[in-house]
């Protein structure tokens, strides 16, 4: 066992993840070849037969997000949705308050959760 | 250069790093490969070598040097393939702070960079699909993150209850909160009554969880051909998917080494420095791969809220079992 200091461990560590990475990726870069020219067919995006436009391919990142809660919450969605979206500004506060006063919340109990454990 | 950077450095690129995490991954292919196609009545990879046992190396040996890299207008061209290495190096750097390396890298609270490189390992697989973008990628990337919000702080917390439980027990073993003490000492952790609970529990709960971060079937709802094509990984081909399917393998087979360590006690009832360890903590390891593959053999793909219930109820619900019983054993 090599015991170490945390600050000299991790750097080893994340010298370790960088080193085996670097070789892959000069490897996959000596290998790679494209054999078509820009603007080629076999770059076009295609869904079910339809061409895609490059703007309908993406989505933003928030719309992402927004997804993952709404299947996995629903309910938290629904009552998110309903308060943010009811186009009333003091309700938009409400929830923005009340929701960084819950986090606030809970990183006290962590910090003093954590010092009397200490 | 000392010997002790050149040692590290074999270790890095030697065992157990670069060569031997990619024999052994592809082996671990080939072997669940083998046991998915018999289960199914199939003969599995049987033309390129004994068994058939090279010709994951075949594939990925094809894809990265023979086959057109193929980048859609929207796509990032180099990127991923950056994204996946750094994916691969985690895992190999993850490996050398586990007793499978000669060296064992150790520090106090060290499982805090262990939880990271596995998180790394995983969160790759949604920069990839980020990456390229197209309404089947976006959608199985979507679906991916919304599963990896659930079974990831699960996944952390399975692996913090034997953790918490070794530094509370071996208050003398150093350093603390490590992951290759907790590996040293997993072992005895099954011959406490309450701590044996707690360990169950959370092994149960760790397997289920990694058959969905392998999105082996019913989770392997990202990548669900007849709906999503291949989810985040829809337009990738040539040597990035090469190195898709490797870090895939690379993951599957050191998480399931570290199931292997962490709760089953590793080469148990043997010691670490006993020779005949190494053979039981080969048969530990190919078990629980059969396990995985008998799961992903007998079950059908669920949809994904029905996934999510069925990791809050056999994967959520044990480990905060567990995590009850480590915290009254913490505490008293």
């Amino acid at each position: 066992m090599l015991v170490l200091n945390p600050l000299i461990g991790t750097l080893i560590v994340v010298l370790a993840m960088l080193i085996p990475a670097l070789i892959i990726y000069l490897l996959y870069v000596s290998f790679r070849y494209e054999a078509f020219s820009e603007g080629s067919e076999k770059r076009k995006i295609y869904g079910c037969g339809e061409e895609v436009q490059p703007i309908q391919a993406s989505v933003s990142i928030e719309n992402l997000l927004w997804i993952a809660i709404k299947k996995s919450m629903k309910s938290l969605y629904t009552y998110i949705r309903e308060v943010m979206h009811s186009g009333v500004m003091n309700d938009w506060l409400v929830y923005m308050f009340s929701y960084f006063s819950l986090l606030i919340i809970i990183l006290v109990i962590m910090v003093f959760t954590m010092r009397w454990w200490a | 250069m000392s010997v002790e950077t050149l040692q590290i450095l074999v270790f890095v690129l030697v065992y157990p790093g670069l060569l031997f995490v990619i024999a052994a991954s592809l082996f671990t292919e080939w072997y669940f490969r083998k046991l998915y196609a018999r289960m199914q009545n199939r003969m599995g990879p049987a033309y390129v070598g004994p068994f058939g046992i090279l010709q994951p190396f075949a594939d990925f040996f094809k894809l990265l040097t023979s086959k057109e890299d193929i980048t859609t207008v929207v796509g990032l061209k180099k990127s991923p393939a950056f994204a996946l290495a750094l994916g691969i190096g985690a895992l190999i750097a993850l490996l050398l702070m586990t007793p499978a390396s000669p060296l064992g890298i150790a520090f106090n609270y060290d499982i805090v960079l262990a939880l990271y490189l596995m998180l790394w390992a995983t969160f790759t697989f949604v920069l990839v699909g980020f990456m390229s973008p197209n309404p089947y990628t976006i959608t199985g990337t979507s679906r991916y993150l919304t599963m990896f919000l659930v079974y990831e702080p699960i996944w952390v917390a399975n692996l913090l209850i034997p953790t918490i439980l070794v530094t509370k027990y071996f208050a003398k073993a150093e350093p603390s909160f490590s992951l290759l003490t907790t590996c040293l000492h997993s072992g005895e952790l099954w011959s406490n009554p309450l701590t044996a609970i707690a360990t169950a529990l959370t092994f149960v709960s760790a397997l289920i969880v990694l058959q969905a971060k392998v999105m082996f079937k019913p989770f392997d709802i990202p990548d669900a051909e007849q709906e999503v094509v291949a989810g985040p990984l829809t337009e990738y081909s040539g040597p990035k998917l090469a190195l898709i399917y490797l870090l895939h393998d690379a993951e599957l087979m050191v998480l399931s080494l570290i199931l292997v360590f962490v709760f089953l006690g590793g080469p148990a009832p043997f010691g670490y420095g006993d020779l005949l360890g190494i053979p039981v903590i080969i048969v530990k390891y190919l078990i629980v791969v059969l396990v995985l593959t008998i799961i992903k053999a007998s079950t059908a793909r669920y949809r994904l809220d029905q996934a999510l219930g069925l990791l809050a109820k056999y994967s959520l619900i044990p480990t905060l079992i567990a995590l009850a019983i480590t915290a009254a054993i913490y505490l008293t």
